[in-house]
């Protein structure tokens, strides 16, 4: 395997599970200044991302070891397509990120609104469709095995995370619930 | 354990679609006052009811799950969902700039007044404040002594939190339990965002009225734009960035239920007669795309014209005087 391919899409990966826990801070503080609210909750997703990212790195390494040399290149053409996709989403963030840190209220409106808004709706979609372009059309079991591992956390943990939240935050609603 | 309850009855494409014929807000219904001031206990059962008469079965479903004693509505529970909701809400004032688009309006308004013979200090009300973000934010952002910032809100819960938050955010404001149909403060502008959709009928009269009674000199009101466009953007800001069953369905309803510019204008133009009033134009100039936010403004009669040259460019915003 790659390893300058296996670095770009952890950190790809690292980058979601940062916006992830971003996300999952957001709505629970009414403080004003909520920077080091949201830049602990943003490291603390990043660093939460690092086991499962570390145990499906540990099983496309397993795959590719048994599987040979005709593996690695397949799991290096999946890497690429993965980045590219990926790439191309990531991209559209920080777009937004670039707008919504201008003066113009009217811009950073419509940054939030019209592109971080449907991108955040669309996410489970895009991790989806991501990884199925990844592994392609007719994967080896290995690489299909790997896609999954990567897919169903990858849509499911923030939903169930957020959900979680949901229960507890009339519980301790305060205007600050961490 | 108190669980959120999940919405159930109408599909999502009917939430969107086919908007009950009484558009109501749970919000709305949980909270009573006695006529003297007191809080009054809420019957659940009389909540879901009028739910179901006006054909929201959803808010229906929402309300049927919550907490309750012998029938009543567990009030503390109450308090801690609307301060819960509210806190969910203000995520939408952040996203759409309330603060800062309230600043941008303050200040060619406040430069007019000090123009036309009314000089410092001001005292700027926010009337229907929830937990105070804009007061907050504004109080944040402009700290000289010249200006003070107050909120009003009917409901004592909020204004504690909304107390509770400036103290932390280490701002200077003022937050008091006031009714918008009878103020009390004394004010130099009044201001609110996010709150005439609530008023309905013969109420967003009363609203105006109040305005004329009271000793301001201007108002600013900020509130959704209706559209058919806007229930759609709705369901979509809210599913994406709302936990709450309860904000989700409010925020949908407060989208269908916003008032066109026309009904606005009219019930400010015969209602808060001592003022001239303009409204910011539906669409986005040179195209056909619906404006999210409302903006109506009235100033005392004779200063609409110095405001818009005050205004500048951002005078292009606005339909003509009233
Ligand atoms: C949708 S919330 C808007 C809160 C806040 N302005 C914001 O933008 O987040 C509407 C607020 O109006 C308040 N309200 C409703 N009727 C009122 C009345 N008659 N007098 C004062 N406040 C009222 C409610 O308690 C609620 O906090």
């Amino acid at each position: 395997m790659n390893p300058r391919l296996v670095a770009t899409v952890w950190v790809l990966v690292t980058l979601d599970c940062a916006l992830i826990g971003y996300r999952l801070a957001m709505g629970r503080t009414a403080r004003l200044d909520k920077r080091r609210y949201h830049q602990i909750a943003s490291a603390r997703g990043a660093l939460l991302g690092q086991a499962p990212l570390a145990a499906v790195t540990a099983l496309g390494v397993l795959v590719v070891v048994r599987g040979g040399e005709e593996v690695a290149t397949e799991f290096n053409s999946a890497m690429s397509r993965f980045i590219a996709a990926g790439g191309a989403y990531a991209g559209l963030i920080l777009v937004a990120s670039a707008m919504c840190s201008l003066r113009s209220v009217r811009v950073r409106t419509v940054a939030s609104v019209v592109i971080f808004g449907p991108l955040t709706l669309l996410r489970p979609a895009v991790v989806i469709l991501t990884v199925a372009f990844a592994v392609g059309r007719h994967p080896t079991p290995g690489l299909a095995l790997v896609g999954l591992t990567v897919v169903i956390p990858g849509v499911c943990l923030e939903m169930v995370l957020d959900r979680r939240i949901a229960r507890r935050l009339v519980l301790h609603a305060d205007g600050h619930t961490h | 354990m108190f669980v959120e309850p999940r919405p159930g009855g109408q599909a999502v494409w009917q939430r969107l679609w086919v908007p009950p014929p009484g558009l109501i807000e749970i919000t709305d219904l949980l909270f009573e006052r006695n006529p003297d001031g007191t809080r009054a206990p809420v019957r659940r059962a009389s909540v879901v009811q009028h739910c179901v008469e006006h054909g929201d079965r959803w808010a229906a479903g929402i309300v049927a799950e919550m907490p309750s004693t012998d029938g009543w509505l567990d009030p503390e529970y109450v308090d801690r969902l609307m301060v819960a909701v509210h806190c969910e809400i203000q995520r939408l004032s952040e996203e759409f700039r309330h603060g800062a688009r309230m600043a941008e309006l303050l200040v060619p308004l406040l430069a007019t007044l000090g123009r036309c013979g009314q000089p410092p200090p001001y005292r700027v009300v926010d009337v229907g404040c929830g937990t105070g973000y804009v007061v907050r934010w504004l109080s944040d952002w402009c700290t000289t002594p010249d200006v003070e910032f107050v909120g009003v809100d009917l409901n004592p819960a909020l204004v504690d939190a909304a107390r509770n938050l400036a103290a932390r955010d280490g701002v200077r404001c003022r937050f008091e339990v006031a009714d918008a149909f009878s103020l009390t403060e004394p004010a130099t502008v009044l201001i609110s965002t996010g709150v005439m959709h609530h008023f309905r009928g013969p109420d967003l009269d009363r609203f105006f009225a109040a305005h004329e009674r009271s000793g301001a000199a201007a108002f600013v009101h900020l509130d959704f734009q209706a559209s058919r466009l806007a229930p759609i953007g709705s369901w979509l800001f809210h599913h994406t960035r709302m936990r709450l069953a309860v904000t989700r369905h409010d925020g949908i309803r407060s989208a269908q239920r916003a008032h066109g510019t026309d009904v606005l204008s009219e019930s400010a133009t015969n209602n808060a007669k001592r003022f001239e009033t303009m409204i910011s134009r539906p669409s986005v100039r040179f195209t056909p795309l619906p404006c999210v936010l409302t903006v109506l403004i009235g100033t005392l009669s004779g200063l609409g014209q110095p405001l818009l040259e005050e205004l500048g460019t951002a005078a292009r915003r606005f339909n003509p005087l009233r």
